[in-house]
């Protein structure tokens, strides 16, 4: 019996200390997941993917998105596919109020180009005198072409600086900029630190420029100087790799802020957080912003082409910024934080809104279904108060602090039971570990209360308290082995999936998954409590049977227990049912959370209960 | 003191301890879970995009709801999986209606539609690859069957060893009874707040399913002369008088059928004429005010979308297709949750149009913007493309 009952206690504690780990190990398991799934389109209800293997293939995609049947652009830009200084530049001309598509031109392609123009049928733009078509750089070789079939051709051509210039030229001809923005791209340090700018060029039509390396092209310089003000240039690098001599030479012409990070995945991450006050640039996708709805473009690093084709339907209607991973199979860590600092939260209900929502380019090679998968579950609406699944909110953050200083109070007090307090039964020492296991830092508090300044006394094992104390002492002695058994139980009941025996009377309630978890909770904790424990414990005091232990004790424990469930059960339900917007399972660490705030609701009611059973002497509170 | 010796005896408990907690501790700082395993094969569909709006197709009822299923659940890894999967008869449009009840938390299924004596090769294959993880607070059964379903899928469900919960019934009232028992089960509690949908008016009754599907109020049917007892005994079940709102203009619900219905609580009429005007005065109706409580408590209600701002997204749906919409009430109950809106083949009916303009985001700022947002349903049989790019211009945001 006694061994039975020792194993028993083990257990409880191992219910007590590891079940909450497992709980939390649980709750981010990815499960049993088949290898290959099959599906019928490829859209989620947070992403959305433009299928493509190509990125040809995607322009046509994305063209059919810009410009549908029937919405001719009044200009159509050519860029060469094999030049992303110019892509990128060329991409503030495609903000609004210019109405503009760009295509990617590649090599040798001439006849594609001239089929797009065909069918878009350009208008062309008034500001340009009527150009139907800006070829940019190399593009100006088709340019013969395109004007055999009857369109007015502009173009562009020098090196990067000089079109960069030219194109911000075009840009302060085409529409009025009031703001003193500049976004500055450094060819030498390749595509993946400029890509980021592309989203907010097509939204806000912000001039970039160019330099190279340690030189300021004198291209970049004389469109500076034109236009004869102080400007904020926004320099998409970090500050060290930045170089010092361009950076002095800007400053002469305006505030020179270095918005990027070393690593081009960190480096999108830091321009859509960026915000500056004074001029009010920059997408601040941040806590802040909250309020707002959030479009993120996600593209592979090295996929330049399709950003570029990409963030034309980013330009107006819908916009936000842009986004790198770097490999296909794999969301990088920096970005998996970001999405779920900027995840979208709810507090009536989930309707409010705002949404958050993603834009994925190309096919399951750039960026896996598994990707795509996690992003759409990283921008779920979720509710404020449990941040949904995997997500740590405050209250789990709480629940997590609290299980860390239960189990570290256990571990304490077991050395301080087993160094300190010889003449306390073993039995009564697991029951005081189980007690901090439940309650917390309000357990070690009871403990700390019942044995104080008694120190003569160990050698006798019983405690000359107050009656206050005596009574906290009682309670707890129930609650050690009362609240596992009953958390334990519940635990068991939920992972098996609790029973529902519908019902349809008026006593539906009681047959309910609720109520049956309760009821078995409480029944197996009454039954522990006055076969096992107590008799056990009193066998030390008490020359008894077993059988006259358990009759002459039955209904104490009996009151005790209830005493207890009163207030643990009807703070779990009302946690579980009403509080809580989403019931939690087994798995989830505010299962837990609720079961703390019921184990400190439980001692509060049972010792109510206690106190009755001290005074009328049915318990003593001594041990 | 000799602490050295009062220690002796539980020296090896706490190298034992330690050990195992730095064990424990490492494990936890390296778990590192890889959400990245599944590829994916086999060849998808186009699906035709706007900026604002996308397409979930489908060439009928069964594989529209099995594609609004994979809108919903990736299934990429446990927490995108739903709780359990939902199915109905194919060719029963009131069950789909009266399943989109338990769509909703703690449950979390999806609809799929079924026959009545097989599961059909596609549905099966999709509720394998959507594996769900079982209704912790049933038993863990993966499977709900809604509606009249026959012993042949029951014992394939057996023979797949998928556990089942049967809430069949022959008839509709007596299925909505069902329901609303079932769920008065779960959540200890008949809600109070019930939607009254006619039987003759598959336009007006679908637009129940996407509320229900976010909130999982129960839905009672009624007809156009009588409200059937099953009905009546429901209602009589709430545990004070019930909020009972109509969704059905006066043809098809007639004043007599309210004010019967009055008897069992306060009743209110959701405004519009025709199934077009009621959705979007469904989609535009709040109505806040006291729910159950006694003394000190007393828990407010609020019931009806309510968005009258932008910010929200809409599920476009053809209501002469009633089993192809309802299936999409799952899009109301995780993502962007919204109501359903009605639009003709090749047409937006002018109250969708008046109601896209009034909620149609303003251009504000870069970085605080709120966005629209719409699912089509259906492939352009159902809802044209032309359709489709008229709503994409009312839910972009105007400006700058």
């Amino acid at each position: 019996m006694k061994r039975f009952g020792l194993y028993f206690a083990v257990l409880l504690i191992f219910t007590m200390s590891i079940l909450p780990l497992y709980s939390l190990v649980e709750s981010l398991r990815i499960g049993k997941i088949p290898k290959e799934v099959t599906r019928l389109h490829m859209s989620t209800n947070n992403t959305t993917r433009v299928l493509a293997d190509n990125y040809q293939e995607l322009q046509q995609k994305i063209l059919e998105i810009k410009n549908p049947e029937g919405e001719a652009p009044d200009l159509i830009i050519l860029v060469s596919s094999e030049n992303w200084v110019q892509a990128v530049t060329a991409t503030s001309l495609l903000a609004p109020p210019i109405n503009s598509t760009l295509l990617l031109v590649d090599r040798n392609k001439e006849n594609e180009v001239l089929e797009y123009i065909n069918k878009l049928q350009p208008r062309g733009e008034r500001a340009l005198n009527g150009a139907h078509i800006l070829a940019i750089g190399q593009t100006a070789q088709i340019s013969e072409k395109i004007k055999e079939h009857g369109f007015k051709v502009k173009i562009v051509t020098g090196d990067n600086a000089t079109i960069a210039q030219k194109i911000y030229d075009v840009k302060s001809k085409l529409a009025l900029r009031k703001n003193p923005w500049v976004i500055i791209i450094d060819q030498r340090i390749g595509h993946s630190y400029a890509l980021p700018s592309i989203n907010w060029a097509v939204h806000r039509g912000t001039p970039i420029l160019v330099v190279d390396g340690d030189k300021l092209p004198k291209a970049t310089e004389d469109s500076i100087r034109s236009q004869g003000k102080q400007l904020s240039f926004y320099v998409m690098a970090s500050a060290d790799k930045f170089s010092s001599t361009v950076r002095k030479s800007l400053e002469e012409f305006g505030n020179v802020i270095e918005i990027g990070n070393r690593d081009p995945i960190q480096n999108a991450i830091n321009f859509a957080k960026y915000y500056d006050d004074r001029t009010g640039f920059g997408w601040q996708t941040t806590t802040e912003t909250v309020e707002g709805g959030k479009n993120f473009l996600v593209v592979n690093e090295k996929d330049w082409q399709s950003a570029v084709i990409g963030s034309q339907i980013f330009n107006k209607g819908l916009f936000g910024p842009l986004l790198l991973t770097a490999s296909p199979n794999k969301l990088p860590v920096v970005l998996e934080k970001f999405y779920f600092g900027v995840s979208p939260d709810w507090w009536v209900t989930p309707a409010e809104g705002p949404y958050n929502h993603t834009w994925l380019l190309g096919s399951t090679d750039k960026i896996s279904y598994a990707v795509q998968g996690r992003l759409n579950f990283l921008q779920e609406i979720t509710n404020y108060e449990n941040q949904g699944s995997q997500g740590i909110s405050g209250l789990e953050a709480l629940t997590i602090v609290w299980y860390a200083l239960a189990v570290c109070g256990a571990i304490w007090i077991w050395f301080h039971l087993s160094t300190r307090m010889f003449q306390l039964s073993p039995f009564m020492r697991v029951i005081w570990v189980l007690v901090v296991l439940s309650l917390g830092p309000v357990g070690l508090w009871a403990y700390y209360i019942c044995y104080r300044g008694y120190g003569h006394q160990v050698a006798l094992g019983e405690f000359p308290r107050p009656l206050w104390v005596k009574v906290l002492a009682a309670t707890c002695s129930t609650i050690g082995s009362g609240m596992p058994t009953m958390i334990g139980t519940g635990f068991v009941i939920v992972f098996l999936g609790a029973p529902l025996f519908l019902n349809r009377g008026p006593l539906f309630v009681l047959t309910g998954p609720m109520a049956q978890t309760v009821f078995w909770s409480y029944l197996a904790a009454v039954i522990i409590n006055a076969f096992i424990f107590v008799p056990i414990m009193l066998a030390f005091k008490e020359n008894s049977t077993y059988w006259g232990t358990v009759k002459a004790n039955w209904l104490t424990v009996l009151i005790s227990m209830t005493a207890i469930s009163v207030g643990m059960m009807s703070t779990m339900w009302w946690f579980m049912m009403e509080y809580l917007a989403m019931m939690p399972e087994e798995v989830n660490v505010l299962w837990w959370g609720s079961m703390y705030a019921a184990n400190i609701a439980g001692l509060i009611t049972g010792y109510i209960g206690n106190w009755v059973l001290v005074i009328r002497g049915e318990k003593k509170g001594t041990m | 003191m000799d602490i050295k010796r009062r220690l002796k005896h539980t020296r090896l408990w706490f190298w034992l301890l330690l050990g195992s907690s730095l064990l424990l501790a490492a494990f936890l700082l390296l778990y590192n879970p890889n959400y990245y395993k599944v590829a994916l094969t086999g060849q998808q569909m186009e699906t035709e995009l706007t900026r604002t709006t996308t397409r979930i197709p489908g060439k009928n009822a069964m594989e529209v709801a099995i594609a609004v299923a994979q809108n919903s659940y990736p299934a990429t890894f446990k927490d995108n999986k739903p709780g359990a999967v939902i199915l109905v008869p194919a060719d029963d449009w009131q069950a789909a209606v009266l399943a989109a009840e338990i769509i909703h938390f703690p449950i979390n299924a999806p609809i799929l539609y079924t026959e009545r004596e097989v599961i059909p090769q596609d549905t099966l294959k999709e509720l394998k690859r959507l594996d769900p993880e079982g209704n912790f607070q049933d038993g863990n059964v993966k499977v709900i069957l809604i509606g009249n379903i026959g012993e042949g899928v029951k014992s394939q469900l057996k023979k797949e060893k998928l556990k089942f919960r049967d809430l069949t019934a022959d008839k509709t009232e007596q299925l909505a009874s069902l329901l609303d028992d079932y769920k008065a089960m779960i959540h200890a509690n008949h809600d109070d707040e019930v939607i009254i949908v006619p039987k003759e008016d598959p336009a007006s009754a679908i637009l129940a399913a996407s509320w229900v599907a976010h909130m999982g109020h129960s839905i009672f049917f009624v007809g156009k002369d009588s409200v059937s007892n099953e009905t009546r005994k429901s209602l009589a079940k709430r545990p004070q008088d019930a909020f009972i709102y109509i969704l059905g203009s006066e043809e098809v619900i007639p004043k007599k059928i309210a004010e019967e219905l009055s008897q069992y609580g306060h009743v209110q009429r959701f405004p519009g004429k025709d199934a077009w005007e009621l959705a979007v005065g469904f989609g535009s109706y709040i109505d806040f005010g006291r729910n159950f409580g006694w003394w000190v408590r007393r828990t407010p209600r609020m019931f009806g979308w309510g968005i009258g701002e932008a910010g929200h997204n809409f599920i476009f749906v053809n209501p002469k297709y009633p089993l192809q919409a309802v299936p999409a009430a799952v899009l109301s109950h995780m993502g962007k949750h919204g109501p359903f809106l009605l639009v003709k083949e090749d047409d937006i009916p002018d109250p969708v149009i008046r109601y896209l303009q009034t909620v149609q985001p303003n251009f504000t700022s870069s970085r605080e913007q709120l966005f629209n947002h719409g699912w089509i349903i259906g492939q352009s049989i159902n809802i044209s493309s032309d359709v489709q790019q008229q709503i994409d211009k009312l839910l972009q945001v105007k400006g700058p």
